[in-house]
């Protein structure tokens, strides 16, 4: 008996340290964290030492940022971040944490959750996810610290969408850093061989497409490229005759295509993918016209602008223009623009004794996806941007304000190798300058990926993730051979209702 | 004066007592470390669980924020979305059991039974079968993911066929089903190849006396022989695939109709992505899967029950008798 009793003890008492345990990382008092509370008010000075000037001191301060680049991006943001280390030496110093996007979420939940005291205090993540953050507590607004800082935070400088994506309710919740979207690459090498210009907008994208079609089907389009066998890289042939030539690929299975492209091709239909209330907005006629479009692309009709395949159907693939436009079986490929510069050093060794990286060139997708060039929203791309944000669990008023020092570093001190990644730079002034605009590299490529001020950034949006996998969904059946059966329409209205049947769930 | 006690019983209750503290504390200190664990990682989630699907969250934490009775419940069975999202994709992980598991059954036993003949290298093969179970799902879906591609996989070039395995429904639950066998029949072969180790070789003698062959050695010697841990991968297996989730997610993601390829642990995985909002319905659904699968496991359980026989037997026995 007292064997049991003593079993049932342990039992017992493992069970209260365990709750125990999990109610102390949990106080429970979540509004204590919650967006607003912390920033009294500016004569709430906290731990702020100031000097005679009345400038913030900072000795020693220490900022643990999570941040979601990873590879090539990370490595330039680490250069980056030791230039401000160097800059503020013995003041500030920032340790940075590179989390993968997939892992980033379930990481900062339970951190957030259960372990506040290994939060991060900065977040360097998509612009996009502050409003579901912020309805969580997790974030500080930040107007306040930039004004105890003295950290000018001139919103006149950034763009536009991009501020907007860390605004709810007038309230600056971070600050935006760069934007980035996917671009086409283009082979110029075969464009010229067979008399084509660089296309500017869709009706040139489809009228090259459908003639290059046509030519290949005649054994008259030039192409060069690797895996040509027998025939060396530089060498030109004919395209095959067996199979249709397909100038640009695409697939709904490609990264590409459900987060760009097609949220891009409603935005220049006139469509928006977010109202003001944050509530989905991708049912209107606009988007469906846009989705349209792109479902002509792979399965033309009697009323699509092309009448034959721009690209073969390629299923659930994914990145399936990578291998047709090396070969020279494309014409034109979608990819990221952080890979650009890799993508030049490619050809740089397959084309070495004839050009080399000058066979390629690169374009946004602005006009590249409606008939109607001349709208206002012709030009529009649909974008994805880094931001600066504060986490709520960062008490300390002198690293608040270390931090708002760390965020202007960033966003005005990024500029071209930051650029050279695929990231514009959300400041205005930065990509005016004449320091920007003078690089080689802007000269070359990066002024292709259009004005930041084109970019279009998911508004701030609670249901941000419903209204996400929801047009992913309507995209992807929109595209998908299976459901060629039923309308775009219908396809986006009943993913639509059902975005809306789970939002309203939760409402 | 009369003593309370003598001195030998002193001493061996003195005795009993330190006797007592020392077996509890190494029962303490054997048990302690998994009484924890289980504490933690099952009692305490399972509780945790039970108190998520009657509460509300307010998206701002992962805890409860209020009590709201039976309506998380009322929703999964009610709302348009939820339920019509939860229940076609339980039935369909119930449609997927159906098949798959007879199979991780089935080819198990062939496979042991071909290596308890013990032919050359049998050693290896055992190895080999089990070998898959060991590596983790996300590095070898990638592979089978890249094998079956539409366009670059080499599948489709090998056999000269034209399929976009993942991107209709039929093929892509084929593939998952494969993937699925071709991980996990590791894990029930070598139960029943230990099984079959057990089996008293002398029953095979006599049956062969009796002049059964190679089917009815099988029947009614080798079957019955591993009854038990026939019950035990059935009951393993089901519950399994019941809770079948990262196969999908590696292979399905861009399958154009998630409806159909959503498993019951897929959907209510879904809920736990967005805010904590979601996470009392999730519970709800979590205690409306267990519920199932305990409801079907017993059904199992009684279908495969030993009928007694005893009485019946007894009367055949004496009327036999009474013929004679």
């Amino acid at each position: 008996m007292k064997y049991k009793m003593s079993l049932m003890a342990i039992m017992g008492l493992s069970m209260v340290m365990c709750m125990a345990g999990c109610g102390e990382t949990n106080p429970g008092n979540s509004s204590a964290y919650s967006g607003g509370s912390q920033i009294s008010s500016s004569a709430d000075e906290g731990d702020i030492v100031r000097n005679s000037e009345g400038n913030v001191v900072y000795k020693n301060v220490s900022l643990n940022m999570w941040s979601v680049t990873t590879g090539d991006d990370a490595a330039v943001q680490d250069d980056i971040i030791s230039q401000f280390n160097s800059a503020y030496s013995g003041m500030i110093n920032v340790s940075v944490t590179h989390i993968s996007r997939y892992d980033l979420e379930t990481l900062l939940n339970n951190t957030m959750e259960f372990d506040k005291k290994n939060a991060p205090d900065i977040l360097f993540n998509h612009g996009s996810r502050t409003a579901e953050y912020n309805e969580r507590g997790w974030l500080l607004p930040v107007d306040d610290i930039f004004a105890t800082a003295g950290v000018p935070y001139d919103k006149d400088d950034f763009v536009d969408s991009l501020l907007n994506t860390v605004t709810i309710d007038g309230v600056a919740y971070g600050m935006p850093i760069d934007c980035h979207s996917a671009m086409i690459e283009m082979r110029t090498d075969i464009l010229e061989k067979n008399g084509y210009k660089i296309p500017t907008n869709y009706q040139e994208l489809v009228n090259i497409c459908t003639d290059a079609a046509k030519k290949a089907a005649d054994n008259e389009l030039w192409i060069r490229g690797e895996n040509s066998t027998g025939v060396s890289n530089t060498e030109w042939r004919k395209a095959s005759t067996a199979d249709p030539y397909y100038a640009f690929p695409i697939a709904y299975g490609d990264m590409w295509v459900h987060e760009f492209l097609g949220y891009t091709a409603i935005e220049q239909n006139g469509g928006a993918i977010v109202r003001s209330d944050g509530m989905p907005a991708w049912n209107s006629a606009e988007s469906i016209k846009g989705l349209q479009l792109l479902r002509d692309w792979i399965f033309p009709s009697n009323t699509s602008a092309n009448s034959t395949a721009m690209s073969k159907d390629y299923g659930s693939s994914y990145d399936v223009g990578i291998s047709p436009f090396r070969s020279g079986d494309a014409l034109f490929t979608l990819e990221g623009p952080w890979t650009y510069e890799s993508d030049r050093v490619g050809f740089d060794k397959v084309l070495r004794s004839d050009g080399g990286r000058n066979n390629i060139t690169t374009r946004s997708l602005s006009n590249m996806l409606t008939l109607n060039t001349s709208s206002k929203n012709s030009a529009k791309i649909k974008g994805e941007g880094h931001a600066v944000m504060f986490s709520s669990t960062m008490t300390s008023k002198t690293k608040q304000c270390a931090a708002a020092v760390l965020s202007d570093f960033i966003a005005y001190n990024s500029g071209v190798e930051w650029a050279k990644s695929g990231h514009l730079p959300a400041v205005k002034s930065v990509y005016n300058s004449s320091a920007f605009t003078s690089d080689e590299a802007y000269t070359d490529y990066i002024q292709y990926w259009g004005n930041p001020t084109d970019y279009v950034v998911v508004p701030p949006t609670k249901y941000y993730s419903y209204v996400d996998t929801y047009f992913k969904n309507a995209l992807q059946k929109t595209l998908a051979s299976s459901f060629q059966s039923r309308t775009v329409e219908s396809i986006v209205n009943s993913e639509y209702e059902d975005c809306l049947g789970y939002i309203q769930l939760y409402s | 004066m009369k003593l309370k006690t003598t001195f030998v019983r002193y001493v061996s209750l003195k005795e009993k007592k330190k006797s007592s503290i020392r077996k509890g504390g190494s029962i303490s200190a054997f048990l302690g470390p998994y009484a924890i664990c289980f504490l933690v990682f099952n009692i305490f989630p399972l509780i945790l669980g039970l108190i998520m699907a009657f509460s509300g969250f307010d998206g701002k934490t992962m805890m409860p924020s209020s009590f709201v009775g039976w309506k998380n419940f009322q929703a999964v069975f009610t709302n348009p979305v939820l339920s019509r999202d939860f229940w076609s994709s339980v039935w369909t992980t119930i449609r997927f059991c159906l098949i798959i598991v007879p199979l991780s059954i089935v080819i198990p036993i062939f496979l042991a039974i071909l290596v308890n003949v013990k032919p050359f290298g049998y050693k290896f093969f055992r190895a080999c079968i089990y070998l898959p179970t060991i590596f983790p799902i996300t590095a070898t879906g990638l592979i089978i993911l890249r094998m079956f591609d539409y366009q670059y996989g080499f599948i489709n070039p090998f056999f000269n066929i034209n399929v976009d395995w993942f991107g209709e429904v039929v093929t892509c639950w084929i593939i998952v089903g494969v993937f699925c066998l071709w991980a996990g029949v590791g894990g029930n072969f070598l139960i029943i190849d230990a099984g079959l180790e057990n089996v008293d070789k002398s029953l095979y003698e006599a049956s062969s006396v009796d002049g059964c062959n190679f089917w009815g050695k099988f029947i009614h010697v080798t079957l019955p022989g591993i009854k038990n841990q026939l019950f035990l991968c059935l009951f393993s297996t089901f519950i399994g695939y019941m809770n079948l989730y990262g196969q999908l997610y590696i292979l399905a993601s861009n399958t154009p109709d998630q409806d159909a390829m959503k498993s019951a642990v897929y959907r209510i995985q879904d809920l736990l992505t967005g805010s904590s909002k979601s996470y009392g319905f999730a519970a709800a659904m979590g205690i409306c899967l267990g519920v199932i699968i305990i409801f079907i496991s017993i059904i199992q359980l009684l279908c495969s029950k030993e009928k007694k026989g005893g009485g019946k037997r007894e009367k055949e026995f004496t009327n036999w008798k009474k013929s004679k």
